[in-house]
């Protein structure tokens, strides 16, 4: 499906693994982000990926626990880099160019150095 | 609060329709496990006699049926004194590697469950 | 050719994975405290398992979705998440009971020293997961447990009565029982389905599946996999529970020593049979702890949307080899603490039962959902399986905790 067709938010694209143009894992939208004015059209204007992203979606208590093994984190993702939502969201770049992977990246280095690694 | 209600009612029931002199659950417990732990031990003795098993298996079997007899000697002595003695004629066969005393031991706690002994 | 000979790997690969600590502590305590009257639930619950893992090998090769994405997708992301860490929790403590249960299983056979085993067996599972193609992991752990069919021909040896053990598939509870060994039977059905459908199975296939890059033309190798698979592995587990209802009851022998269980094979076989027996119960074992560490890794991965994988380099996925480093490091100090491995297995399994109904709904959703599964949706006869099995799953989960205090953990 091209993201320019109709779209559940909740249902088709919320929760959904995001991956990149090389079919890389680059996270999941946690979130979604709208622009519009009430009693106008409303347009997505980004996906929302990180634990801050989902932080009003669990109890206080759950979302503490959570900060503390994985940070608070937003990245951006615009609605503009989306190619199409199947089961899964394909971005039209890679992961790094939308801020995504960091951490994945970062650890890959300091893995590198081990052997069979 | 309904759950909580039914599950007294279910535990109310078992609690009276126990006969009267009936062993209290705690105490079944280190029967029935003391009974199982001597009989395994004692069926370790049997097929080290017979060759059937390795004297590593037998050593390691009987030092943990040891152990697990000393933790049921220690429960018996605050909470069922009447099991001290037939758990430490266990606890001397595990040690010693007594198939005798291990069959004793097993059949008196057998005996010692009573009414709460298998059905079959 | 080639073909035969992956169906012939991974049917054999299923029935050496099958039985695992848990199913051997409670198959044998099955037939010496109830004798054959056990039976039924074992087939009842294989065939629960045989269900729920063709539908998410099915999911897994059509809709390209492991169990822990479709947690977030199909529940409220709380809900994922509580499911999320309560499945962790289990898979971390089944790990534990696992390596507790391999180095008793070396013990018996070394004389070593148990805590010195249990650092060495975990040392020893990590490097094979970490060095290792993810297919020959699999491979080597679930074909080297197939030396338990030991137990198979020692039944078969010691010629039970056939006509009591056929009418034990028959559902039913053992005449005359007082009250108290009632709830222990009931205990140890449900802690019997919850051991046979220990939710890392599902998360553990299901991820295999994806890693394997399963599609619509691998659905039939998917449906032989769990269906013969997982029955033929079903008969190990009644292997065990047959011989000690002919070798143990008689003997008042209800196992409270893991390693009892080597006994079967030993009194019909002597020290070959018992050697096998170990062997093949350490293997077998430990193909539990790597499924168990890996599972625990795949569903917070999956959860979370890290890169995941075994197919792929430690250092292609970072986070998700951190994962099961950790679930393996966490479960190897709850086995240093000197909790026993028997312990670990009763937490294991009436935890894990409580978390099976949130684990097999999402799944039963999008097996369902023509969106993702176009022509592959659930035929009639597997949701005629599949939906009163869940009922019956979310009535067990109720009753585990109280059952489980009843019946003092099946010591009563």
């Amino acid at each position: 499906m091209k993201p320019d067709g109709p779209i559940k938010l909740l249902a088709e694209l919320r929760d959904l693994q995001i991956v990149d143009k090389d079919d890389r894992i680059c996270g999941i939208c946690d979130d979604i982000e709208l622009e519009g004015k009430p009693g106008g059209p409303l347009r997505i204007k980004a996906l929302l990926v990180g634990p801050g992203a989902y932080e009003h979606r669990v109890p206080r208590w759950l979302f503490a626990v959570v900060r503390l093994v994985a940070g608070r984190s937003v990245t951006r993702v615009p609605w503009s880099s989306v190619e199409t939502v199947t089961s899964r969201i394909r971005l039209k770049t890679t992961g790094e160019a939308q801020g995504l992977r960091q951490v994945e990246d970062r650890l890959a280095g300091w893995f590198g150095r081990l052997p069979f690694a | 609060m309904r759950v909580r209600l039914l599950l007294q009612g279910f535990a109310l029931t078992l609690v009276l329709a126990q006969p009267a002199g009936a062993m209290d659950d705690e105490t079944l417990l280190q029967v029935r496990a003391a009974r199982s732990i001597a009989a395994e031990a004692a069926a370790i003795c049997d097929q080290q006699t017979r060759g059937a098993i390795t004297g590593t298996y037998a050593n390691e079997m009987l030092r943990d049926a040891a152990d697990e007899l000393r933790d049921a000697r220690r429960k018996a002595v605050t909470h069922a004194p009447q099991l001290i003695g037939v758990i430490s004629l266990a606890l001397r066969g595990a040690e010693a590697g007594d198939g005798r005393a291990l069959h004793r031991a097993s059949e008196t706690l057998f005996a010692m469950e009573g009414a709460h002994g298998r059905a079959d | 050719m080639g073909g035969l000979i992956e169906i012939t790997l991974g049917i054999m690969t299923a029935v050496g994975g099958f039985v695992d600590i848990s199913e051997l502590v409670f198959a044998a305590q099955a037939g010496s405290r109830f004798g054959y009257a056990l039976i039924w639930v074992f087939a009842f619950a294989t065939l629960g398992i045989a269900v729920f893992g063709e539908m998410s090998g099915r999911v897994a090769a059509v809709a390209k979705q492991p169990v822990f994405n479709l947690m977030r997708q199909r529940l409220d992301f709380g809900l994922g998440l509580f499911t999320l860490i309560a499945s962790v929790v289990v898979c971390v403590i089944t790990c534990a009971a696992e390596i507790g249960g391999v180095a008793l299983m070396l013990k018996l056979l070394t004389g070593a020293p148990y805590s010195l085993l249990a650092v060495l067996s975990a040392l020893a599972l990590v490097t094979v997961i970490w060095v290792l193609p993810f297919k020959w992991i699999e491979r080597v752990f679930g074909l080297l447990g197939l030396l338990m069919l030991v137990f198979a021909v020692a039944t078969v040896n010691i010629h039970p009565p056939w006509h009591e053990v056929a009418r034990g598939f028959i559902p039913q509870a053992p005449a005359g029982l007082p009250a108290k060994d009632l709830v222990v039977f009931a205990y140890f059905g449900v802690a019997i389905v919850s051991a046979v459908l220990f939710p890392y199975e599902v998360y553990f296939y299901s991820s295999g599946g994806i890693e394997e890059q399963w599609g619509p033309k691998d659905l039939n190798i998917n449906r032989l996999t769990t269906i013969v698979g997982f029955g033929l592995g079903s008969l190990l587990a009644l292997a065990i529970l047959i011989n000690a209802a002919v070798l143990f009851r008689p003997l008042h022998i209800d196992p409270q020593m893991p390693g009892t269980a080597a006994l079967q094979a030993a009194i019909p076989f002597g020290r070959t049979g018992l050697l096998l027996a170990l062997a093949g119960m350490v293997f077998a074992i430990s193909g539990a702890a790597v499924e168990t560490g890996l599972s625990a890794a795949y569903a917070t991965a999956q959860f979370f949307g890290w890169d995941w994988g075994r197919y792929k380099k430690p250092r292609d996925a970072p986070r998700f080899t951190i994962a099961w480093l950790a679930t393996f490091a966490v479960a190897l100090a709850i086995v240093l603490t000197g909790v026993k491995p028997l312990q670990l297995v009763e937490w294991a399994v009436v935890s894990s039962i409580i978390v099976l109904p949130l684990t097999y709904l999402p799944l039963l959703l999008i097996a369902n959902d023509p969106k993702y599964m176009g022509k592959h949706v659930n035929r009639r006869l597997t949701n005629s399986l599949g939906w009163p099995f869940y009922g019956l799953l979310s009535v067990a989960a109720l009753a585990a905790l109280p059952l489980y205090l009843l019946a003092h953990g099946g010591a009563l």
